[in-house]
């Protein structure tokens, strides 16, 4: 085998494709060789690294430094032999893959010295609060340090690192499995079935409880001249698992626009950040261990257990009161909701009647304000003071109004109203209609009106042949064929063959189709990440192409000048590289945007 | 296959297809098959998350952690004159030649050790340590071994016993004694020394045997020349 970055990284499966492309690009091509070869094999030793990859055993032992300190690779101890296997870990490379967006959002939400603190957790990978504070001379500004830490760690952006974030969960779990079955004993009244599931539910609030220590008061916070500030010994890295949740939300927010309306969906963003920090997990870490959820039905009762639970415990539950503190001041809410009632006469008493009593049905805003123009002309009505009774700019009456559309104004149930005032957010049954609506909205624009009502009624017959379709769809049958054909090529629909005769000839046989949602979802997942990837390449391309003049603006003498040390012709050649390289990038984000809605 | 006419035979086409649909059918064609929606110009936050990723991924290829670009072993031997180590990425340029510009580009240094970086130790495994700059290895100390000697490695004196203080006493008395004598031919001596180095110092004066600056000498009074008369017939100055 010939060193290097092998072939099999972009052909083995696009997630590897993609996740060498950003190790290469981050941290080198040799750490790029080593995640290909992790991702292949699923767990080396260092020895096998290097006899798979042609590396020394200490160019490996270096990337592998590297590598565990960003969180690129777990690794486990055989207690017995005493080797150390290493597997992948995606969190780093996730890590790199939403970094400009990170930092982007952190600056944002909270401001520059923030993003700053958030940037070098990123480069370094995990870090000890006192190294950081250390590194800092003035001492007001170390003050000043401590406290956004402490923001930072109240938010959740940052969480501890303990020894098991560098093991893989799936041996974790094995070694608490393990030890609760041995001391399980056998007995003769309780079956060997009993007496695993047993070890399996001690097991499970073990591991829980091993995830959650570390977490107290105490072990995190120290009191210092009055003020509470981390612990200096604490060692934090970023959570990305909090960033994945405000994709969600962002996902979730843009979907509220697109169904309901702008301002409905600005009140539904402050609900969801009030609960952001406590919603469930995108993937809960029993989810993760393979074997140990099978049953599709036994997950989804798992995830809508985690969901309830966190209901019960009024994590994801808000009240108007809450979303009225919440709401930004500049908001302006009033005329966005009209009631069908303004086109009657005695319009005040009307009005003052929906004021008090906001139990009466609500239209949308859409056209309103032109019959409302019409309506004034026609009967000399000056309406606008009239509805415009209240002039608070975000009263209670129209949030609850916008919250109303959101909970029942569309097919999608955004919200559910558990009592009057208070609502939470149903993600898991969201998460699902969220997939299914872009889903649908791209089928639309890339394969056409027709394909899209072909899916939408293969969907809802499950499964049916030309001849149904065409009848259901109301289009010919050759239409019909040339939109089966294209969602076949698409990979969207499945075939299934019927054969009439005994020796299943052709002639004899009628083909049924189907769509699978799970499959065709992770199709266009492969998609997308292959896609992202090209993208990458395509901009290693490009600079590989300028590489003499790229490697003239590295040089120490031009940095910094290269206004005056460079040719106008090479000025105007960077400054179009560099727009190249930030609109591809740009472009990136957006297919990322689309993955991370099937990542959920 | 030339013996074969165009057209000679129609191919029989499979249940179901048309030939229109295969004469429509564009599968040479480059072009792609699905219209995608035309991406739109990037907004303010786009741009910004662009920016920082772009910066971000600098920050990594300038930090401590970068890995480096795979080199072939053969070639790396060749390149290696004893001056490139394997921490450091060489500013030559690939193809080995050394240029004058090779001095401005920046070398990176690939792996840091413990003293370079604040490490946590106890989240790495121990066969780690090795490149962290950890040793792990004791020395074996060794024991501080002898030789035997006979006399216990002690120096031999070889000293008379019988009256020994007495005598001690006699042979100190007489020291002094000849330590006074001598120091009082000393004196005498450099007394004498002391006169004859003036008479010598005196004659040296006195006798002058370079008479050369003894104006007397090319002095002639005349005393002598009466005894001289006649012989010589040229007039006398």
């Amino acid at each position: 085998m010939q060193g290097g970055l092998s072939e099999a990284s972009k052909t083995q499966s696009p997630s590897s494709y993609l996740y060498t492309c950003i190790a290469q690009k981050n941290l080198g091509e040799i750490a790029a060789i080593v995640i290909s070869s992790l991702i292949s094999y699923g767990r080396l030793s260092c020895r096998e690294i290097s006899h798979k990859t042609k590396l020394s055993v200490k160019v490996v032992q270096s990337a592998l430094v590297s590598l565990i300190q960003l969180q690129c690779v777990y690794y486990v101890k055989d207690e017995n032999s005493g080797t150390v296997h290493y597997t992948f870990n995606e969190t780093g490379v996730l890590n790199f893959l939403h970094s400009g967006e990170i930092i982007n959002h952190i600056k944002t939400a909270y401001g520059d010295d923030h993003a700053e603190i958030i940037q070098n957790i990123l480069v370094n990978g995990h870090i000890k609060v006192a190294d950081y504070i250390n590194n800092i001379d003035d001492a007001q500004k170390k003050l000043d340090t401590e406290t956004l830490f402490v923001k930072l760690f109240s938010d959740k952006w940052l969480v501890r690192v303990q020894l098991f974030d560098f093991h893989p969960y799936a041996d974790i779990w094995n070694n608490i499995y393990q030890d609760i079955l041995k001391k399980t004993p056998r007995s003769a009244t309780t079956s060997e079935i009993k007496r695993v599931n047993e070890a399996k539910e001690k097991a499970k609030i073990a591991f829980v409880q091993l995830l959650e220590s570390g977490q107290t008061s105490k072990d995190l916070y120290t009191v210092k001249d009055g003020f509470k500030t981390l612990n200096p010994n604490l060692i934090v890295r970023f959570n990305l698992n909090r960033f994945q949740k405000h994709l969600r939300s962002v996902a979730l927010i843009n979907l509220a626009k697109s169904r309901i309306g702008t301002l409905s969906a600005k009140i539904y963003e402050t609900a969801l950040n009030l609960i952001e920090q406590e919603s469930p997990d995108i993937i809960h870490p029993f989810l993760q261990i393979s074997g140990l959820i099978n049953d599709p039905e036994e997950e989804r009762a798992f995830i809508n257990s985690i969901e309830n639970k966190s209901v019960e415990e009024k994590k994801i539950v808000f009240t108007i009161r809450e979303i009225e503190r919440s709401l930004p001041t500049d908001l302006d809410l009033r005329n966005s909701i009209l009631t069908h009632n303004f086109l009657k006469p005695n319009l005040k008493k009307r009005v003052a009647d929906e004021v008090d009593s906001p139990n009466k049905r609500v239209k949308t805003e859409s056209d309103t304000p032109d019959l409302l123009a019409e309506f004034q002309l026609k009967n000399d009505i000056i309406i606008e003071e009239e509805i415009d009774t209240d002039s608070d700019l975000q009263s209670t009456s129209l949030i609850q109004h916008h919250l109303k559309l959101l909970s029942s104004g569309s097919t999608i149930q955004f919200l559910i109203e558990m009592t009057p005032g208070t609502y939470t957010i149903p993600f898991t049954a969201l998460i699902k209609q969220l997939k299914q609506y872009n889903f649908e909205t791209l089928v639309k624009t890339t394969l056409g009106g027709n394909a899209f009502r072909v899916l939408r009624c293969l969907k809802t017959q499950k499964i049916g042949d030309e001849k149904s379709l065409a009848t259901a769809v109301l289009l010919k049958e050759k239409t019909v064929r040339n939109e089966v054909y294209k969602l076949v090529k698409a990979n969207l629909v499945e075939i299934q063959e019927v054969p009439r005769s005994a020796d299943r000839a052709a002639s004899k046989t009628f083909y049924l189709f189907r769509h699978k949602e799970i499959m065709s979802y992770n199709f266009l997942r492969n998609a997308l990440i292959f896609t992202m990837s090209e993208i990458l390449v395509n901009i290693s391309n490009f600079k590989e192409d300028h590489k003499i003049l790229l490697d003239k603006c590295e040089r120490e003498d031009v940095k910094g000048h290269e206004e005056e040390l460079l040719l106008d012709s090479e000025l105007k050649t960077l400054k179009n590289l560099q727009a190249r390289e930030i609109s591809n990038i740009g472009r990136f984000n957006r297919i990322k945007a689309l993955f991370e809605i099937y990542s959920l | 296959m030339s013996f074969r006419s165009r057209g000679s035979g129609r191919a029989l086409l499979p249940f179901g297809l048309d030939y229109s649909d295969v004469l429509s059918a564009d599968n040479g064609s480059e072009k792609p098959q699905l219209v995608l929606p035309i991406n739109g110009s990037l907004n303010e936050y786009e741009v910004s998350s662009a920016q920082q990723s772009i910066a971000f991924s600098q920050l990594m290829i300038d930090g401590p952690f970068y890995t480096g670009s795979y080199v072939d072993p053969k070639a790396e031997k060749k390149q290696k004159n004893g001056t490139a180590s394997n921490n450091v990425v060489s500013n030559t340029a690939p193809d080995g030649i050394q240029r004058y510009s090779d001095k401005y580009k920046k070398v990176k240094k690939i792996g840091r050790s413990i003293e370079e970086h604040p490490y946590q130790l106890e989240f790495f495994p121990e066969e780690l340590y090795s490149v962290m700059g950890i040793t792990n290895r004791q020395k074996k100390k060794l024991l501080a071994l002898s030789s035997y000697k006979s006399n216990g490695g002690l120096k031999d004196y070889s000293i008379d016993d019988e009256n020994s203080e007495s005598d001690k006493a006699a042979s100190m008395l007489e020291k002094l004694k000849d330590m006074a004598e001598e120091l009082d031919e000393d004196q005498e001596g450099k007394d004498e020394e002391g006169d004859d180095l003036e008479e010598e110092l005196d004659d040296e004066f006195d006798e002058d045997e370079d008479d050369d600056y003894n104006a007397e000498k090319y002095f002639d009074d005349g005393e002598d020349d009466g005894g001289d008369i006649g012989g010589n017939d040229e007039a006398a100055f």
